[in-house]
């Protein structure tokens, strides 16, 4: 359906793909039809403009430009000298964009890696070259499928495109703010400018920073409030310590300062933790469905999945590639994988396997990996001397390996139920001893009964693990429930600020005995990491100088 | 219509004032006035005279000059700085104090370059004597012996277009007389309203036995401009004869000493004076504290320093301290007054005496002089624009202790700024602000003008984001070039700068272009780990910032040339190397807002009209009225959203206006 509307928005006229393809036209018009006449622009406010001339801006700013969860389509906006390095950095070894057309593109991660890694198979791109764009600079568009995990992940990958010049996530209404620098808006655009900024810049704000209840911009406080405590201490150092005595000595002192940063960090570590976790709930819980071939993993989802998602057939093999589908299990968001089956080298099995099916194999590899449950499969066959539980070894290794898992055995109903019990046990014990990583008990099930209408296979009981493993991996204090609202501004800047600490700690901590500890660079590390936090808050730049200073007077008694 | 009027009439106005500068001279005898002979005014007369305008100094008294009224000494952390940025821009005080100086010492020597103090103690007598010496021989510049009593102020028919609606037009002396002239600048410290505190006692003055200044307050209030009250404090003077120095702790300048002066290769004294170190004890804090409602300083609530607490504020504040440090400033080579740095107090003289006496080597002191406390006015700063011009009336510029900040350096450095922009306003050249990033000055001036003050300004190195960059090392650097192209720097400091860097530029050449590898390296000497990386002469001396600490003399078996410059060049450029990568991080973070500097907000910008400013945006923004749009950004309680807003409005009005 929604790849249905993208192509037709592509058979349209220009001016209307614009509209249609960027649900961000309540914030700007994404672009200006260079054909449409701008009421304002004459010659005369050009000239006048020159004379007040704005230096450029080297950076280049990106940001997702419609509102964040889950909607058809979302649009990443990217401004700046850089815009069309980040398109070849995205879409490898294609001719440029053709300007202010619409293009479809694979986007695939800049990260050099064997095999590409594709990010959103069909995205449509906008290119337009300066000036006449919205921002007054190159600005690209690119429009993908609207998924939380899809956007993450070209949100994620663009600064990680080679530019010449510095690519990071924009400031609150810093599209605006280039726009007019480069005098791209006219007088009744700068009249209904304070809708523009109410949704650009203090939606996001009220949204990031607040949270639901305001605890995560109390979090971020109290950072800031504990960063201020470290820095009045090392600023007093910096600045007193030669006329006053101190009572601690400078190393005392300083060694003091690292422990309250090395505070700080533990909390920012649990923070990070709080936002993993968040994150599933948001982007959610990868599953991926190993096992050998043959054993009923594409029934099995597709029971699960209640449609028909992945190709069910009788033939080993079939799944070559991996089939995924996203569901909600009792409101969890999750991305179920169905995977090739895994037929490991060198046992009884004398059948060759073919080098698609290898590469089958090495996917659904990757696929559990990384994965957040592993759901292993094994099922009851009938071999030349009688019934056994058919299973593949490799795949209980990946699934005491991964976060959570589940084993499950599939055609309970191939044999009575003496004989299941008793192939179970066995079964079991050997698994239990070699992998004590694994839950206590298998899930029995039968995918057959369950596919018809009238008998309970058991498939309930797979669900139930699954969600039991969903609310354990989300559980998280009713404190941090507020994290949901960590935007990637936010996560960037917090990285940031959590590099700057750890700055300081290596800076704080000499590795050498005799050399001392360079305070102005620690000192000067613990203020970056205060101004990513101002950041974050929103707080306006009039700076914390006097805080630090009322923390360094409250606490030393200096002055001459 | 109305505003091509508007425009003509200015146009008009500025031909008649042209012309009259040109014709009638004679009638105004000089081009800038300043008012007061302090540090800031001091420095503001000479920049003035420095840009080619005839320029007046009035004092009452020529001995006043340079008059050191609390400790006496210049620099430190932060405000050596100071000293060293008016040096670039070819100020004063550190060629005086490079002469008169009784003692030199690096402060935090012990950490990075970055945050390095120069501080000197100095002959009071010796440092009045140069200043006045100087200033009486200074180009262009005329000391006029005398009082003001007040400003000459005419109103301008244009006011709505030049955003102040009043012009300076001379000063009144205290004799009737009027001196006629369009820049003043007026320095005048504690002396508005000036009230001296001592035990219960108080009584209008500005200094111990200097009449205050009132009348100048009162027009200032009238004009419009907020005052507002302040409060610092000097400690009591001592007989140095009666000191028993024996046990203490004795402090030595540094040897050989560091001049303040980028053209001094050295300092005139060669016995350095000594500095000791005693202090206070229970016994002390008792009497302060008995005292404490003897004292009308401490009951009062104007705003005091937070920094500089006096004893009785240490006893307050702190209770659990069991003592406080003291140190024994000598005031001059034959001078018997010795400086208790850290005892400034209120209380009654004898309570002062009494509680003198109970600090060790100070058992039979005779006390000199007692501490007391100044009240005064201070204008609010944020009525100033950044080159320290008042915004209420054209031509008025105001310097030092007068906008709310405290210190020699702080003064003289706000002198400069005054002094230049007047100079050049006057002999019609357009006005020149120092920037945050180009040094202390920079950071001081953005303060006050954005921030105003709560308690009397003072340098520290942790109010600048750029303090790797902007050191004492390289002041000039940051300014010889600017105050060069802006006609205050002289051929002499012109000619030694430019040697200077050519060699700092030569040795860094030579540096950057020796390269080996860490085997070779190895083999002279260096410990590095075994790689195939090669490393110039500068990557070893970044090296050393991370550990090993290599100085220029180690590499000097590897890079002869080392040898042939000198010791300052070889130090300059270790420092420049070592701090070189940190800088140009630091730039590429503060670059994101860099243009934000030069966009400009018009000076009759109606707040009240701009839509979507919170109702506080709008209250601190009228009363700052700031000149560009990173200042505005820099105003405590403007948000983000705040100056989109803002500039969303300048857009508006630049379009509308068309």
């Amino acid at each position: 359906m929604l790849r249905r509307s993208l192509r037709r928005t592509l058979t349209r006229t220009r001016p209307r793909i614009l509209c249609l393809a960027s649900p961000c036209h309540k914030y700007l018009p994404v672009a200006r039809c260079p054909r449409r006449a701008k009421p304002f622009t004459s010659s005369t406010i050009h000239r006048q403009h020159e004379h007040n001339a704005f230096p450029a801006i080297g950076d280049t700013i990106y940001a997702l430009s419609t509102a964040h969860g889950r909607a058809g389509i979302a649009v990443i906006r990217i401004s700046g000298p850089s815009s069309l390095q980040i398109y070849h950095g995205l879409c490898p070894d294609k001719p440029p964009p053709k300007p202010r057309r619409a293009t479809i593109r694979t986007l695939t991660d800049p990260t050099p890696s064997v095999e590409p890694n594709i990010l959103d198979s069909e995205a449509l791109l906008l290119y337009f070259p300066s000036p006449k764009t919205v921002t007054g600079e190159d600005v690209l568009e690119l429009h993908v499928h609207g998924g939380p995990a899809t956007v993450k992940a070209v949100l994620a990958a663009i600064p990680k495109c080679q530019t010449s010049t510095r690519v990071r996530y924009a400031e609150p209404g810093e599209f605006t703010k280039r726009a007019f620098i480069h005098d791209r808006l006219d007088l009744a655009q700068i009249e209904s400018l304070s809708d523009t900024l109410d949704a650009e810049t203090e939606q996001q704000r009220r949204a990031a920073v607040r949270g639901n209840s305001g605890a995560l911009g109390r979090t971020y406080e109290d950072w800031r409030h504990q960063l201020l405590y470290a820095r009045g201490e090392i600023e007093a150092l910096i600045d007193f310590s030669e006329d006053q005595h101190f009572d601690e000595s400078q190393s005392e002192l300083l060694e003091n300062v690292a422990r309250q940063v090395a505070r700080i960090l533990h909390s920012i570590d649990l923070h990070e933790l709080g936002s993993q976790r968040s994150e599933l709930l948001r982007n959610g819980i990868r599953i991926a469905l190993v096992g050998p071939p043959n054993v009923g993993k594409s029934s099995l989802m597709n029971i699960i999945v209640g449609r028909e998602a992945s190709i069910v057939s009788g033939e080993a093999g079939t799944t070559r590639d991996i089939v995924e589908a996203s569901l909600d299990i009792r409101g969890f968001l999750c991305s179920f994988a169905d995977t090739a089956g895994f037929r490991s080298m060198g046992e009884n099995d004398t059948e060759v396997i073919g080098a698609v099916e290898e590469e089958g194999i090495r996917r659904a590899r990757k696929k559990a990996q990384e994965s957040d449950i592993v759901v292993v499969l094994a099922s009851v066959e009938s071999g030349p001397s009688g019934p056994f539980i058919h299973f593949d070894k490799e795949t209980l290794a990946l699934a005491s390996e991964a976060q959570s898992s589940l084993v499950v055995v599939n055609k309970r109903d191939a044999v009575d139920e003496d004989t299941f019990a008793h192939l179970l046990q066995a079964f079991w014990q050997d698994i239990r001893e070699k992998h004590p990583a694994l839950p206590s008990e298998p899930i029995c099930i039968s995918c057959k009964e369950d596919a018809s209408t009238t008998t309970e296979g058991g498939v309930q009981g797979v669900i139930n693990g699954l969600v039991s493993s969903f609310s354990q991996m989300t559980d998280m204090p009713p404190d941090m429930r507020d994290l949901l609202g960590v935007t990637e501004r936010q996560r960037q800047l917090l990285v940031k600020c959590r590099g700057h600490l750890e700055e300081f700690m290596n800076e704080a901590q000499p590795q050498e005995d005799g050399v001392d500890a360079d305070i102005v660079l620690a000192a000067e590390y613990l203020r970056y990491a205060a101004d990513c936090l101002a950041r974050i808050t929103g707080k306006g730049e009039a700076g914390d100088v006097e805080d630090v200073l009322g923390v360094v007077f409250e606490k030393f008694c200096v002055g001459k | 219509m109305r505003s091509t009027t508007r425009t003509r009439c200015r146009h008009t106005l500025q031909l008649n004032s042209r012309r009259e500068l040109a014709t009638v001279a004679n009638s105004r005898p000089f081009d800038v006035i300043v008012i007061g002979g302090g540090h800031a005014g001091a420095e503001a007369c000479a920049a003035a005279a420095r840009t080619g305008a005839r320029t007046a100094l009035i004092t009452p008294k020529i001995e006043n000059i340079g008059t050191c009224s609390c400790n006496p000494s210049f620099g430190g952390i932060g405000k050596g700085t100071i000293i060293r940025e008016i040096d670039a821009l070819d100020g004063l005080a550190a060629r005086i104090i490079d002469k008169a100086g009784v003692q030199f010492h690096m402060l935090n020597r012990s950490k990075g370059p970055a945050v390095w103090g120069p501080r000197a103690q100095i002959d009071r007598q010796l440092y009045r004597r140069y200043m006045k010496e100087e200033l009486e021989a200074y180009a262009n510049l005329s000391i006029v012996l005398a009082s003001v009593s007040d400003i000459v102020v005419s109103d301008l028919h244009d006011s709505t277009a030049l955003g102040s609606s009043k012009s300076i037009s001379g000063v009144r002396l205290d004799s009737g007389q009027v001196l006629p002239t369009n820049r003043v600048v007026i320095t005048t410290g504690t002396f508005l309203g000036g009230e001296i505190h001592v035990g219960l006692q108080s009584y209008p003055a500005g200094r111990l036995d200097e009449a205050a200044t009132f009348g100048l307050s009162k027009s200032l209030r009238t004009a419009g401009f907020r005052l507002g009250r302040l409060k610092t404090g000097t400690p009591p003077r001592l007989n140095r004869d009666t000191i028993d120095f024996g046990e203490l702790e004795v402090q030595y300048g540094d040897s050989p000493p560091s001049p303040f002066s980028y053209l001094n290769g050295s300092v005139s004294v060669v016995d350095q004076l000594t500095c000791s170190i005693t202090h206070t004890n229970d016994a002390t804090h008792r009497i302060v504290r008995d005292n404490l409602e003897n004292t009308v300083h401490i009951r009062e609530t104007i705003r005091g320093p937070r920094y500089c607490p006096s004893l009785e504020s240490k006893v307050i504040r702190f209770p659990d301290k069991e003592r406080h440090i003291v140190w024994l400033e000598p005031e001059g080579f034959d001078n018997p007054v010795i400086y208790p740095n850290g005892l400034s107090m209120t209380i009654p003289p004898e309570a002062q005496e009494q509680a003198l006496r109970t600090i060790r080597g100070l058992e039979r002191v005779e006390m000199l002089q007692p501490g007391y406390g100044v009240e005064y006015d201070y204008i609010d700063p944020r009525g100033l624009k950044s080159t320290l011009e008042t915004r209420l009336i054209s031509g008025l510029y105001l310097a030092g202790q007068i906008n709310g900040t405290t210190g020699y350096e702080e003064a003289a450095g706000q002198g400069i700024v005054a002094g230049i922009n007047a100079g050049r306003a006057a002999i019609g050249l357009p006005e020149s602000t120092i920037s945050r990033s180009e040094g202390y000055i920079g950071i001081m001036i953005d303060d006050l003008v954005t921030k105003g003050v709560t308690e009397p300004y003072r340098m520290f190195t942790s109010r600048s984001e750029f303090r790797m960059a902007a050191r004492a090392d390289n002041a000039d650097f940051r300014l010889t070039k600017k105050g060069r192209d802006l006609g205050v720097v002289s051929d002499t400091r012109w000619t030694t700068f430019s040697d200077e860097r050519q060699q700092i530029e030569d040795l860094t050449r030579i540096l950057s272009s020796k390269s080996f590898t860490s085997m070779q390296w190895s083999e002279q000497g260096f410990h590095l780990k075994k790689n195939s990386q090669r490393r110039t002469g500068i990557d070893m001396l970044r090296l050393s910032n991370t550990g090993a600490r290599i100085g220029l003399e180690q590499l000097s078996t590897s890079i002869p040339e080392i040898h042939s410059y000198a010791a300052r060049i070889r130090d300059r450029v270790t420092i420049e190397a070592m701090y070189a990568p940190y800088i140009k991080m630091q730039a590429a973070e503060r670059g994101l807002f860099s243009c934000d500097e030069s966009v400009r907000l018009p000076s009759d910008i109606n707040y009240d009209a701009v839509p979507g400013l919170a109702l506080s945006e709008r209250e601190v923004l009228n009363s700052t009225r700031p000149e560009t749009l990173a200042q505005a950004r820099r105003v405590e309680g403007v948000t983000p959203t705040g100056t989109l807003r803002l500039l969303a409005h300048i857009r508006h009005r630049s379009i509308a206006r068309v």
